[in-house]
């Protein structure tokens, strides 16, 4: 593993046409949003507006504290700036 | 200590940043690189119009509010109801009201691995601040580790309406090094993916 990983999260549109909104479950339960390029993003196909899918947002991994991990993602959330700390059973390779 | 035009040409020659669609020339400064604006501007719908429709479906008497609750994990969702796009002129220009507020963005992709140590700052272009034109509300900061495209807020604080074109420079990026890499990415393990499936 090379410090780079995908979380699971969910997708929907963003504002732009070139970004997507992921929603973010963080280790101690709370929801947060974040919007990134769709570059950044893995889903199985394209979301349809107020549609939420499940899929995958790219990320970096700062430090393992066993069952969670910090990560900086590609932009800052809305709420929570670029770095939060998620479950680990939520990143994949 | 911000980078020269010379630094900034060697880390994308070396694939150290990520700007696409790569800068032409005229782009460069000594020690910025402008950046281009893209084909979508977008602005916020009136409370009133948002009052009228949320309150469509509500029983008589009941009020709601027009809040947007910024904590909301749906909050893009809910943002596309209170956006619109702007209409462009025949021509393909913009037209920006005196004190309209609209959201942007630059036509290029940036992306600034960690690793190089680079960060950088969004500001406006001094002849468009010239005539009151704003490119972005207190929000320049572009962070080591960053991928995406600038998003520019938008608002024409002068006294006439301001017409802008796609492609146009609307703004510049000061590159800056880090001193330290900053933290992050590290090797980990995932010992309890198993049975994890991609959705």
């Amino acid at each position: 593993m090379n410090g780079e990983a995908t979380l699971r999260c969910e997708v929907s549109l963003g504002m732009f046409s070139h970004e997507r909104s992921v929603a973010i479950q963080l280790q101690d339960g709370r929801r947060i949003a974040a919007f990134v390029d769709k570059r950044d993003v893995k889903v199985d196909r394209e979301p349809a507006p107020d549609q939420k899918l499940p899929g995958r947002v790219r990320v970096s991994i700062v430090e393992d504290r066993g069952d969670s991990v910090v990560v900086d993602l590609p932009q800052p959330a809305v709420t929570e700036g670029t770095r939060v700390t998620v479950p680990k059973t939520l990143l994949e390779e | 200590m911000i980078l020269s035009d010379r630094e900034i040409e060697d880390l994308l020659a070396k694939r150290a940043i990520v700007i696409e669609p790569p800068p032409l020339p005229r782009q460069y400064t000594t020690s910025a690189l402008d950046l281009t604006l893209g084909d979508e501007l977008y602005e916020f719908r009136t409370p009133q119009e948002i009052q009228q429709e949320i309150q469509a479906a509500q029983p008589r008497g009941v009020r709601l509010s027009v809040a947007i609750d910024m904590a909301d994990p749906y909050f893009a969702a809910i943002s596309q109801k209170y956006l619109r796009p702007v209409r462009k002129e025949p021509d393909g220009s913009f037209l920006i009201e005196r004190h309209q507020f609209v959201l942007g963005s630059t036509r290029e992709y940036i992306k600034l691995p960690k690793e190089q140590r680079i960060a950088a700052r969004v500001e406006s272009k001094s002849t468009l601040a010239r005539f009151g034109l704003v490119v972005h509300l207190t929000a320049p900061t572009v962070h080591a580790g960053f991928s995406g495209v600038l998003v520019l807020e938008i608002c024409n604080l002068g006294y006439y309406p301001l017409r802008l074109v796609p492609g146009q420079r609307i703004c510049q990026l000061i590159f800056e090094r880090l001193r330290r890499v900053p933290k992050g990415p590290v090797r980990t393990q995932y010992q309890h993916q198993q049975g994890v499936r991609p959705p």
